[in-house]
């Protein structure tokens, strides 16, 4: 094995690995800070002493010793330097427990890493971090990215996902907050926070156009593969596995989506022999999981809207009412215009343009909808329906009025363009 | 095995895995100047048989083959062949 082997494969070890670790020493030292840089000193002492050792049967084991080895050197620095006992309680009975379960290596350590896995996901996302913080910081200890990765797929300079860590991991410090599974009423606030943050990532990723930095793409990846690992650790919460089954649906279609020139497909015109079918079937699972645990919030609503489109091999199959059906319970859960206007749109295409734009027009006051380009754009496609051409075209002008996005604006304008000349 | 699998599922890797039965439930199809010949398994004469696969998502083949190196300890003895899959390019 050369040098350069070796070194790639410490990394894929590292990779691997880097999440456990750093959760596990942050279970020992209680500070995200001091656990990443013990972590890291455990990776530097592999790139030491693997190229001339060779990796070790158990890479996993060796990095989260050598790492908690440093973890406890520091605190017994720490406890002759300070010599506070009714502090030093705590720290030492977490010490001694530390030091036992390094002498078992990895023998039970399996069944302590979820929970300390899952303790590190609800402190990286904890609410009292800006969606920013929690983003970079989740990317950062739980996803493996570097501050450059991150900096890069965010569109923002580096120095800036750098602070975003620093100051978070500090304001995890100062506010004391504890690093713990929270229980009970709490828990589904704080889940959803995560959720929110993993969904977050996906979405920045899947708007990523050809044309962008691998990184940002990748992001998809790197948001399934957190929301598996949380399907994992939470196998009793609908609503994780209804964030994976959306952003599984999503996924499928990644390749089917676009024009080789960026532009967008719509979903109805969708090639769907392109539809990634194992992507499918693993969101499809995921729903009827949602289904068993009687899943009834907003992922598990939407994921069960994503699987309706799944299931219609045409898109002339899909089942419009139950979408319609779908939406009318998320709008009860979670009350938003743009939810209502995609339920109009659902029943439009389930009872005729007729009733979709009498909910539409409905609509038409919201103010959280002005400036709405999608608005406009599906009056204009039911009143072309239903053949008022004229108020058709004026709404596709004032929906290209309303978007920035060029293509967008091209696209609009060539649908008015089209109903000017219905002969042609 | 099922400890590794459960490693890939926790770590949030694993897409899927299949194991298969010997060969004498199998057959070898082939096609040869337009004509198909079918051959029942099982099949003695080769030395590797396809014993089934784990479709993985990691990001990088240095992961992708520390996966694999996990798998064959758990194996003991054998040969693992880490492929990438195609990426479907925009329609």
């Amino acid at each position: 094995m050369t040098a350069s082997d070796t070194n790639s494969a410490i990394h894929a070890v590292w990779s691997i690995e880097s999440a456990r670790v750093i959760a596990g020493i942050a279970r020992i030292v209680r500070d995200l800070d001091l656990a990443e840089e013990f972590a890291q000193e455990a990776l530097l002492a592999a790139l030491e002493q693997w190229p001339s050792t060779g990796v070790p049967e158990n890479p996993g084991a060796w990095l989260m010793t050598t790492a908690k080895h440093h973890a406890l050197n520091h605190l017994r620095r720490r406890k002759l330097l300070e010599r506070k006992h009714e502090q030093l309680g705590h720290e030492l009975e977490v010490a001694s427990e530390a030091e036992h379960t390094v002498s078992r290596q990895d023998a039970n350590l399996d069944d302590d890493v979820g929970d300390d896995l899952l303790r590190l996901v609800f402190a990286a996302c904890h609410p009292v971090l800006a969606t920013d913080a929690r983003v970079a910081l989740t990317l950062r200890l739980l996803g493996g990215l570097t501050t450059d990765e991150i900096a890069r797929a965010f569109l923002v300079p580096e120095a800036t996902v750098a602070q975003r860590i620093v100051r978070a991991k500090r304001t995890l410090a100062e506010k004391q907050v504890p690093f713990e599974v929270p229980r009970g009423p709490e828990l589904g606030a704080r889940l959803s926070s995560v959720l929110e943050v993993v969904y977050l990532i996906f979405n920045e990723g899947y708007s990523a156009t050809a044309g962008d930095d691998l990184v940002r793409p990748a992001l998809c990846e790197d948001a399934l593969r957190l929301g598996r690992i949380l399907a994992q650790l939470a196998p009793t919460e609908p609503e994780v596995h209804g964030l994976m089954a959306l952003m599984e649906i999503h996924a499928s279609r990644a390749a089917a989506r676009t024009r080789p020139t960026g532009e967008p497909i719509l979903l109805l015109e969708q090639d769907r022999g392109r539809w990634n079918q194992l992507l499918i079937r693993r969101g499809l699972s995921a729903v009827a999981r949602v289904e068993a645990l009687g899943g009834r919030g907003p992922y598990a609503l939407q994921a069960r809207i994503a699987a309706c489109h799944a299931r219609a091999r045409r898109a002339d199959d899909t089942d419009w009412s139950q979408i319609a059906a779908l939406y009318g319970d998320l709008a009860a859960v979670q009350p938003s215009p743009v939810v209502e206007l995609n339920r109009a749109m659902a029943v439009a295409m389930a009872e005729g343009p007729a009733a979709g734009l009498a909910l539409v027009d409905a609509l038409a006051a919201e103010p959280a909808l002005k400036g709405y380009h999608w608005l406009p754009s599906a009056r204009a496609d039911l009143l072309s329906k239903l053949g008022r051409h004229a108020e058709a075209r004026a709404e596709y002008e004032r929906a290209a009025s309303l978007t920035r996005n060029v293509r967008q604006q091209e696209q609009l304008l060539a649908l008015a363009r089209n109903l000017q000349t219905p002969e042609a | 095995m099922g400890k590794l699998i459960g490693e890939m599922a926790q770590a949030g890797v694993l897409l899927g895995t299949e194991g298969c039965l010997t060969s004498s439930s199998g057959a070898r199809v082939r096609i040869d100047g337009g004509k198909f010949a079918v051959t029942d398994g099982p099949f003695p004469e080769t030395k590797e048989l396809i014993a089934g696969f784990c479709l993985l998502q990691v990001k990088s083949k240095a992961e992708a083959v520390e996966w694999t190196k996990r798998f064959l300890s758990v194996v003991g003895e054998g040969e693992s062949e880490v492929r990438q899959l195609c990426e479907v390019p925009a329609a």
